[in-house]
């Protein structure tokens, strides 16, 4: 049974948007409950810039893929396998 | 944002005492359990490269399989920042005329309670397992006359000296309180 792999994709950018909606949240409740200090300041920048460089290294990666592509589900696990 | 120096509703001579957060170990914990989670990818691919290198030998494979590993660190480094907004937020603030009790319970959970400390009637402290015995870590719990029965202070540092310290505090407050000594 061949399925595109863009279905991997769209799975993959549904995970983005649930982790774009919790960051959200995160840095919401950092900014209004948290204190104005340097760690507070410090560590809100970091989760930033890595988040940001994780996620521009996917999309570097995903666009280095055919995405028109498909793959044999079965053949994928039994060829792993055996 | 919360700023220590203009606490909400604080009176002209009130100041901060103590300002408690669980010890830095318990967030110290949290980083070296997410720094193997992060990790843990590696271990599969090498454990991969080694005992299945057919797996290598399809591209689109490959591709998802490091799709995966982008889409696993993004979550993971997302639920050590939660960890940390957990631990950060989490607050005890000691003045001397009120406990403030902030604590942040998951995403969308916050819970603020204050106790005026002429209202105090015991104190205690305690320390469990060997790490809290070991890093001097452990709870401190206030009993109060009020409607907000207890306090507990969880994994503060230096425990036993925040018990007494309060203690101090107290019986300071209680001196000088009109309703206590008119």
């Amino acid at each position: 049974m061949d399925i595109p792999i863009v279905i991997f994709l769209v799975i993959y950018s549904v995970l983005v948007v649930g982790f774009l909606i919790m960051s959200l949240f995160l840095v919401y409740h950092a900014l209004r409950f948290g204190q104005t200090t340097f760690l507070n300041f410090f560590t809100l920048s970091m989760y930033m810039v890595v988040s940001i460089f994780l996620l521009t290294q996917a999309v570097q990666f995903i666009n280095t893929v055919d995405w028109s592509q498909t793959i044999n589900i079965v053949s994928l696990l039994t060829s792993v396998v055996y | 944002m919360l700023n220590i120096n203009h606490l909400p509703n604080q009176a002209p001579d009130e100041e901060v005492v103590l300002l408690l957060r669980r010890h830095i170990f318990i967030i110290l914990r949290e980083v070296a359990l997410f720094m193997i989670f992060a990790g843990l990818p590696l271990l599969a691919w090498y454990l991969l490269q080694r005992n299945l290198p057919t797996f290598f030998d399809d591209d689109i494979r490959v591709s998802l399989a490091i799709l995966l590993v982008y889409a696993y660190e993004l979550y993971v480094w997302l639920f050590f920042y939660r960890a940390f907004i957990d631990y950060y937020l989490d607050v005890w603030i000691v003045t001397n005329k009120r406990i403030i009790n902030i604590e942040q319970m998951g995403l969308f959970n916050r819970r603020i309670s204050e106790q005026k400390l002429f209202r105090v009637q015991d104190v205690s402290s305690s320390q469990q397992g060997f790490f809290g015995t070991f890093l001097d870590y452990g709870d401190v719990s206030i009993q109060t006359a009020a409607e907000v029965g207890r306090f507990t202070f969880e994994q503060v540092p230096h425990p036993t000296q925040v018990a007494l310290r309060i203690t101090e505090l107290v019986e300071h407050d209680k001196h000088n309180h009109p309703l206590v000594n008119p």
